[in-house]
């Protein structure tokens, strides 16, 4: 009785195109191609490696490559590719269905679009049979940047709206830099091998205060320590005796750096944890770190950030210097309740 | 006599210390624990792990480490380990025998450390006759100047000082500022622009004592761990990268030392920028740069006879001589080889 709504669509009979699960190591491959030839179209950033996608790839959660993963090809040439997962959230009683959608412009707002949004609604349909009911229910989530035309037209077209948004920020390290001092009491010391899982977990702790944060895993600390961008030497991490106060988790992404010509530094991670908010520490590590990055000879910095985070970080952001240059939107929509 | 007959007379004469060569990567562990212990002398090289070993003997040239890692041990205890390699470079005119590894304090004055010199003589005896050449053949053994143990040992077997190399070190404070030339620029570098550096760091260090071709392999120094491009400091005119010096940190290291240092190494400036200032202004920004990275000291290599004058430089940054190296050399002709083999039979202990 109830196996009809779990069926997967069949996919559409376009000449050309077609669709596959995932094989092997070719598809991150031709993940890289699609997200290359976006990059040249200026929707996807630069910067993307083939191991930084293996090392993703290795440690995922709530992943099943075999059923959640679905590559679209034309005339046997990358087209495009979605991958698919879920996680609880920590503040509502909710499900998320998490979506990587890149595909080409050309494919996007199309049937072949068209059937990877109905494809993946229908397994996180699946899923959530399987899962115990929350009372939140469950929620489908896109990341689109604005760049990515054909990408928004078509989740508008299929009823998701905006939920949320994101500005990516950058700002120069020419002329004077900002300076605020660490709050009394508070040192900031290199951080040593041996500390990483510790600063990682206060990171994660802190990070649960912010808006659709979900239980990070042991998969996802393993992908962080093999992750080619994570310098800890970077990092400005405040203790307060042995006590983790907050951090910047600043990397640089050599590889993006490359292509896009440019000596751009990330003042990213940024976090502090609760009983040392509202003393200034985020605008001091973040000025130590636009220090050091100009140390370094990086010419900018950047940042990602919540827009309507309730610390008031985009605030904060802009006060220091930093501009917006890119806005990404979560689109979202509620999962209808299985009958 | 060859070098593996060397080991079996060795170990049939029912001695304290039983020699065996390099099987497997599971003997990097006995390594480790070979340097652990004799980094607790407070002026020895720091220990290394079994992923540093790993890591440091992934692509030696001219060194097979089954033939030429001979290690030693008490009982089931390894104690010392040593490694034979060769290179003829346009620095010297002979074939360079490098020999030397580390040894747990213990066994110092019990004759180990001459056991392991007799087995290089009689191991280079036998690459020199697999390997001919026309130049003479040069034994090299690095010993620390304080190690007297070691100094006396190598004294006594023939070998005479050749080569100093000073390890210096400086604190964070008090930092000089030297600006560029005019028309210089600093910045970091593109990856498409690695290979130009690495070249330029190499033709720098071409007429330095030591210079091995050997070194000039870009894809092995690409996945060295001390291959740190975001810490480096490079002096450029136009596109050309015509100074750098390449920062490094050991995280390891200074995990187990308790140090925050930072290395100021692989300094150099092409030929005709030389005398400009352009090294002194690229470890200042360096010096300043582990400051704002929150290192508390930086450190560097050298040679003290380098033809650029290093030395000095160093000293008039604030650098002192923290520990000094002496390459001790022994030429070896045939007579020399006869008479070390029959002087070394392990039954003359």
């Amino acid at each position: 009785m109830t196996a009809k709504p779990l069926l997967l669509p069949e996919p559409p009979e376009i000449p050309g195109i077609s669709f596959h699960n995932y094989q092997s190591e070719k598809d991150l491959e031709n993940i890289l191609l699609v997200c290359n030839r976006l990059y040249e179209l200026g929707i996807h950033e630069g910067g993307l490696e083939l191991d930084e996608l293996k090392n993703d790839y290795a440690h995922l959660n709530n992943c099943d490559l075999a059923r959640d993963f679905l590559s679209v090809s034309y005339h046997n040439q990358p087209a495009g590719y979605i991958r698919r997962y879920w996680e609880n959230l920590i503040a509502e009683e909710t499900r998320v269905h998490i979506n990587i959608l890149w595909m080409l412009p050309e494919w996007m707002d199309s049937p072949v679009g068209d059937y990877l949004i109905s494809w993946v609604e229908a397994r996180a349909s699946q899923t959530s049979a399987d899962l115990p009911p929350l009372t939140g229910g469950n929620r489908i989530e896109f990341l689109a940047p604005e760049t990515d035309k054909a990408k928004l037209k078509l989740l508008e077209r299929h009823g998701y709206r905006p939920l949320r948004y994101y500005f990516d920020m950058s700002r120069s390290l020419e002329g004077e830099l900002p300076d605020h001092p660490l709050p009394p009491g508070l040192e900031v010391r290199p951080a040593l091998s041996s500390q990483l899982r510790q600063i990682w977990d206060a990171s994660i702790e802190a990070f649960k205060d912010e808006w659709g944060s979900t239980e990070l895993t042991d998969e996802n600390y393993a992908q962080f320590l093999n992750d080619k961008t994570n310098h800890p030497e970077l990092w400005q991490v405040a203790w307060e005796g042995d006590q983790i106060a907050g951090m910047v988790m600043n990397y640089i992404n050599l590889a993006q750096n490359e292509q896009e010509r440019r000596f751009r530094g990330y003042t990213e991670g940024i976090s502090v944890r609760r009983p040392w908010r509202g003393r200034g520490l985020a605008s001091a590590l973040i000025c130590r770190s636009m220090r050091m990055f100009k140390a370094l000879n990086m010419t900018e910095v950047a940042l990602s950030v919540d827009a309507e985070n309730p610390s008031g970080a985009l605030g904060l952001y802009t006060r220091l210097g930093y501009q917006t240059y890119l806005t990404k939107i979560n689109y979202a929509k509620n999962l209808p309740e299985a009958s | 006599m060859k070098s593996a007959d060397f080991i079996k007379n060795h170990n049939q004469s029912s001695p304290d210390f039983t020699l065996s060569l390099y099987k497997t990567e599971a003997d990097f562990a006995k390594l480790a624990e070979i340097s652990m212990a004799q980094a607790t002398l407070p002026w020895a090289f720091p220990g290394l792990t079994t992923e540093e070993f790993h890591q440091n003997f992934k692509n030696l040239i001219n060194c097979d480490l089954t033939r030429d890692l001979l290690i030693v041990e008490e009982g089931n205890h390894p104690v010392a380990y040593f490694r034979v390699s060769w290179q003829d470079t346009a620095a010297v005119p002979e074939r360079l025998f490098s020999v030397g590894g580390r040894m747990n304090p213990s066994i110092y004055g019990k004759g180990v450390h001459e056991l392991m010199l007799n087995w290089a003589f009689v191991r280079i005896h036998e690459l020199s006759l697999e390997h001919p050449t026309d130049r003479l053949i040069m034994v090299n053994h690095q010993v620390n100047q304080r190690d007297l143990a070691q100094l006396a040992v190598v004294k006594s077997m023939g070998f005479t000082p050749r080569h100093h190399y000073f390890e210096m070190r400086r604190d964070l404070e008090n930092i000089p500022s030297y600006s560029l030339p005019e028309g210089v620029t600093v910045r970091p570098a593109f990856q498409h622009e690695y290979q130009h550096v690495f070249n330029q760091g190499i033709d720098a260090f071409r007429d330095h004592y030591g210079f091995a071709e050997s070194w000039a392999n870009y894809q092995e120094w690409l996945e060295e761990p001390q291959f740190q491009p975001w810490l480096w400091q490079l002096a450029w005119h136009g596109n050309e990268n015509i100074g750098q010096v390449l920062n490094y940190i050991e995280h390891g290291e200074n995990e187990r030392t308790n140090h925050l240092r930072g290395y100021t190494e692989n300094i150099s400036v092409i030929r005709k920028w030389r005398s400009k200032g352009i090294a002194k202004a690229l470890v200042c920004r360096s010096m300043e740069m582990f400051k704002a990275l929150g290192m508390k000291e930086v450190a560097l290599f050298v040679d003290a006879s380098s033809p650029t004058g290093a030395l000095h430089l160093y000293e008039n940054l604030g650098y002192q001589v923290f520990k000094t190296m002496v390459d001790y050399v022994k030429p070896m002709q045939d007579e020399s080889f006869t008479s070390e083999c029959a002087a070394c039979q392990p039954d003359t202990k």
